[in-house]
């Protein structure tokens, strides 16, 4: 029962990470049908710039100044990578972002080393009693600035103007570019959006995990899984598929021999693909 | 678009020439670069039987060289058959996932994007099981044991033996995707990469045509898989059954370009030379570097590869307006999933 | 098309081929100077693991500029040849090669991740080059049959005998008492011949092992594993994680106030950056294969030119590299003038090493190599205390004392 409670709690804690790292990628996938295989290595270098940039006082300022930076680096990337292979099939942007990852991995090995490195000593003291369960407070910390972006870009999606800007564009390129909007815009406008989610949970990601070139590497299998299960760029589906996942492998670590906790998220990843591929959530928001 | 004979001439000379000239001259460093270039021209060409021009991106095609490598390593061990049988088991192990990978794509209609996905959660998949299954060596992998017969059992001390044998397989399969180009089983397996629907229309049986041709590719990937566990006498889940394994065939094809069957050489002798001339002169991470601009320039500014450009470039000079691969590369557009 | 074009872009395609050869080309000549001794060594200077590369590199570089300065091997420079395998099996087996045949060198060294040291033992066998192993501690290692593979570093079943000797030892000298051990291990190859090699050993030593539980290396979360561990009773565990792990289990500990020893291989734990945990860090025992602290001149002496030339702490795989570099020069001595591969190996097969570089590992002053080619170093036990790793068991190379847990 311990063991059980344990791996549950432990299991919505990683959940409130997969979504922060997710809906961004959720959102991109959903807006213009791509697959930023870059999204891990940009979560890598959020991190890195977290721990460069250290304490600013306040963890806010870091937060808004690591959305800024990370916002900055999403416009970008559409702008240099995207938007001239647009006119291309989306297996094409698929290699780019690829590239990007590979650029970037190599980048930061060359720039920063091989050694992992974190900010242990930023992070909050303590845990959180519940049920008989241990939970450091923060890892409930991130997860809850998780659930808390995830929340935020939804509504921003639902209820913004610019955020009814991008639903209409990806939903009809054609007819939204009738009605005015400018679609190239709201496509850049969705990429930073997207990107600079991942510096907001960067300050406190590097308070639990150590970064090195490859993390992105994992974050990016997973956050493909969460978001193919949610369904294309929905992000209540993200959010739901990121509690499901959280909870296989975390159950999965508990009761599955072996390394065997992982391989089930990849078969429910193929068989999600194979039987589903509109994912949980179909079309919806 | 099919080669001129010339061109299909000069491919076998080059290639011949790098088996069989180099090793009378060229330092051992050269023939283990010549090598690997020839090792990865070999795996791309075997990819762009279903890549390109099967009209799908796979990013799983380690799983046929891992299902290679494995089973003529594990016949050797456990039964004591020479790997120059024992590939020939691993290529009906390799065509048997490559047909169930085309299966699937095809039952399941996936496209574009899709597919890339499907093939590497099953790479990642497979490395979990591998890695954790004892008998098939685990994480730690399996050594091939060293063999008192040496050649009898694919095994060489020389370097140039091993650059011989990459080279007689890379004319091989280069006189293949020639021959199966011009046949009608070519067209149809181009046909159903490129449209399921229209293959549909013309009275195949689309499912049947996309298991053949991955189950080629796969059968063909497989036979590099048994070079590559020769070559090192080593085989296990990290090195083989990684979605970077995956790119790494992958790569050379889109740099030489994937209209034509000899871009994937071209590709390699350009690629993997300068990739190791940095990586043995420079800093590490520099080859890396290289590698993921590379992919990203030449997916941006000459999609169709370097052979694309060449041929536009004679278009040009021609002077005729006649350029097929930019409205290939539109064609892939239109299918947007 | 008319024939004349044809041969004009077929021209194009067989330029660039050759082009790219060309650069191979110019690459081609190995430099190096007419009299040198050339040593091969095989280390990850890219990849996952190119920061221990990096500890493993000055250590052999270290040791050559002292050899070289002090007259070098014979009046002859002794070199070491860098080859660059980034944690990949493939590519340690073809570096391997080309140092031994084409750069001609006498002897290999090196490797890191054990799949590698695997392979480029494999490739030493088969071109009948010595290669010494001072850094993996996998089991198959020196029990694959080979004749030319010399391993310094112990395998895995000494780290795990020292220490459940350690558990028997504690509780006589301070600490509670153990009976019961939980193992913490990941689910590879690695993972499973450690779990074995525990097992094995606290068997021998009368502990139980109540119960096994699994982790992905690099995951840091840890509470579920660690619960199951302490409802199965466990007053002890014995784990093979990696760094970030095992950094992750003792934050997870702290959070769980459990207060119980957690031990595992080497650099594991036992590492300069394991000083990030702060406070946590204090009081943490665990195994290593070397400390700057142990009682020996050449060792203490290592330790403040490493410090001195690169402004960092000498971790135990630098040690170990340094250690090596001096082996293979007295291997070379011990051979003879123009001493081939083979003779340095046969030399390595019977001889007894007694030269103090050689033996700044914790040896006893003597190195030799049994049958399967495996030296026979103590492991030590060392604390955390205050940004230094003290080694406090066993008592020949303890430098403190140890301090029990609460105390």
């Amino acid at each position: 029962m311990d063991v059980f409670v344990q791996a549950l709690f432990s299991g919505l804690l990683e959940a409130g990470l997969l979504m922060a790292v997710s809906v961004g990628l959720a959102l991109v996938f959903g807006v213009m049908g791509v697959v930023n295989f870059a999204h891990g290595a940009l979560l890598m270098v959020a991190m890195y710039v977290a721990i460069e940039v250290g304490d600013l006082g306040s963890i806010w300022i870091t937060m808004l100044l690591l959305f800024a930076i990370m916002a900055i680096a999403g416009g970008v990337v559409y702008l240099a990578l995207i938007r001239p292979a647009y006119h291309l099939d989306h297996t094409f942007q698929l290699l780019i972002t690829l590239g990007l990852a590979v650029v970037l991995e190599n980048a930061a090995l060359l720039y920063f080393g091989a050694q992992p490195r974190s900010r242990p000593d930023a992070g909050i003291d303590g845990s959180l009693r519940i049920l008989g369960a241990a939970l450091p407070w923060n890892r409930v910390a991130l997860a809850a600035i998780g659930v808390a972006i995830t929340i935020a870009l939804y509504l921003f999606i639902t209820r913004s103007e610019l955020g009814q800007q991008i639903r209409a564009a990806s939903q009809d390129t054609m007819a939204a570019q009738l009605s005015g909007i400018s679609v190239q815009k709201v496509l850049a406008v969705a990429m930073a959006m997207g990107i600079g989610v991942l510096g907001l949970i960067a300050p406190f990601l590097v308070t639990t995990t150590s970064v090195s070139p490859t993390l992105g590497d994992r974050f990016v299998l997973l956050a493909f899984v969460v978001v193919i299960l949610g369904g294309a760029g929905s992000i209540r589906g993200a959010a739901i598929a990121a509690v499901i996942v959280g909870l296989t492998e975390t159950l999965g670590a508990a009761y599955l021999p072996g390394t065997l906790g992982l391989s089930a998220v990849w078969i429910l990843f193929v068989l999600v693909l194979l039987f589903r591929p509109q994912g949980l959530m179909g079309n919806r928001v | 678009m099919n080669s001129s004979r010339r061109t299909q001439l000069i491919a076998l000379a080059v290639v011949a020439l790098l088996g069989f000239g180099l090793p009378l001259f060229a330092t051992i460093n050269i023939q283990v670069i010549a090598t690997s270039a020839l090792f990865y021209a070999y795996l791309g060409t075997c990819w762009n039987v279903t890549g390109s021009y099967g009209g799908r991106l796979s990013l799983g095609h380690a799983i046929f060289l891992g299902a290679g490598a494995y089973t003529s390593t594990l016949l050797f061990i456990n039964q004591g058959i020479s790997p120059w049988i024992g590939m020939f088991l691993g290529v009906v192990v390799g065509a048997a996932c490559g047909a169930l990978v085309g299966w699937l794509a095809s039952r399941y209609r996936l496209e574009g994007i899709f597919f890339a996905m499907v093939t590497l959660a099953l790479t990642l998949l497979a490395a979990q099981l591998v890695s954790n299954i004892g008998t098939l060596g685990g994480a730690q992998g399996l050594l091939v044991p060293l063999s008192p017969d040496g050649a009898a059992d694919y095994q060489f001390a020389d370097p140039a033996a091993l650059l011989r044998i990459i080279a007689v397989m890379t004319m091989g399969v280069l006189i293949f995707t020639w021959w199966l180009r011009g046949r009608r089983w070519g067209k149809w397996i181009a046909a159903v990469g490129a449209n399921d629907r229209a293959a549909e229309a013309s009275g195949l049986s689309p499912t049947l045509v996309s298991s053949v041709g991955m189950a080629i590719g796969g059968g063909l990937t497989a036979l590099g898989g048994t070079f590559y566990a020769q070559q090192n006498l080593f085989v296990d889940p990290a090195s083989l059954l990684h979605w970077s394994v995956s790119l790494a065939i992958l790569l050379p094809v889109i740099v030489g370009g994937r209209s034509r069957a000899e871009g994937p050489l071209v590709g390699a002798l350009l690629l993997i030379p300068l990739e190791e001339l940095i990586r043995q002169n420079a800093d590490p991470g520099y080859a890396g570097l290289l590698r993921g601009f590379l992919l990203i320039a030449v997916v941006i500014f000459m999609p169709g590869g370097v052979l694309d450009v060449v041929d536009r470039v004679r278009a040009r000079l021609r002077g005729k307006t006649e350029h097929s691969s930019p409205e290939e590369v539109d064609a892939h557009a239109a299918d947007r999933a | 098309m008319s024939g004349m074009r044809r041969t004009r872009g077929a021209w194009k395609v067989a330029a660039l081929l050759s082009a790219s050869l060309v650069l191979a080309a110019c690459n081609g000549d190995s430099g190096g100077s007419e009299d040198a001794i050339e040593v091969g060594v095989v280390i990850p200077l890219s990849g996952p693991t190119a920061g221990v590369g990096e500890y493993i590199q000055r250590g052999y570089e270290l040791a050559q500029e002292e050899i070289n300065a002090d007259g070098g091997i014979d009046g002859r420079d002794l070199e070491f040849k860098f080859g660059d395998h980034a944690g990949d099996p493939a590519t340690g087996a073809r570096e391997a090669r080309t140092l031994v045949q084409q750069d001609k060198v006498v002897a290999l060294t090196g490797s890191y991740e054990s799949g590698v040291t695997l392979v480029v033992a494999q490739t030493a066998e088969q071109l009948k080059a010595p290669y010494i192993v001072p850094y993996s501690s996998a089991t198959s290692i020196t029990e694959s049959g080979f004749t030319y593979t010399f391993r310094t570093r112990p395998p895995l079943p000494e780290w795990a005998k020292t220490m459940t000797d350690f558990l028997t030892w504690q509780a006589d000298n301070g600490g509670q008492p153990v009976e019961k051990v939980g193992l913490l291990v990941d689910g590879t190859e690695y993972g499973d011949t450690a779990a074995a090699a525990y097992e094995e050993a606290a068997q021998a030593a009368g502990l139980t092992v109540v119960d096994k539980r699994t982790l992905t290396q690099g995951d840091t979360n840890l509470s579920a594993q660690m619960t199951q561990l302490r409802n199965s009773g466990a007053q002890a565990i014995l784990a093979s994680t990696y760094l970030e792990s095992s950094m992750g289990a003792i934050r997870t500990l702290d959070s769980l106030d459990w207060d119980v020893p957690y031990m595992t291989v080497g650099s594991g734990i036992v590492a300069p950056a394991f000083f990030d945990l702060g406070e946590l860090a204090n009081g943490v025992t665990s195994t290593t294969s070397w400390a700057s602290t142990i009682d020996n001149e050449a060792s203490k002496k290592f330790a403040e030119a490493y410090k001195a030339k690169y402004d960092a702490e000498p971790t135990d795989d630098a040690a170990y590299a340094y250690a090596a570099a001096y082996l293979i020069k007295e291997a070379i001595e011990k051979a003879g003038e123009d001493a081939d591969a083979e003779a340095i190996a046969e030399t390595l097969r019977t001889a007894e090493f007694t030269s103090e570089g050689a033996n700044i590992i914790p040896t006893g002053g003597t190195l030799k190599f049994d049958e399967k080619g495996q030296a026979h170093p103590a492991i030590l036990m060392a604390q955390a205390e205050d940004g230094v790793w003290n080694s406090v068991f066993p008592e020949e190379f303890a430098s403190s004392d140890y301090v029990p847990s609460g105390g």
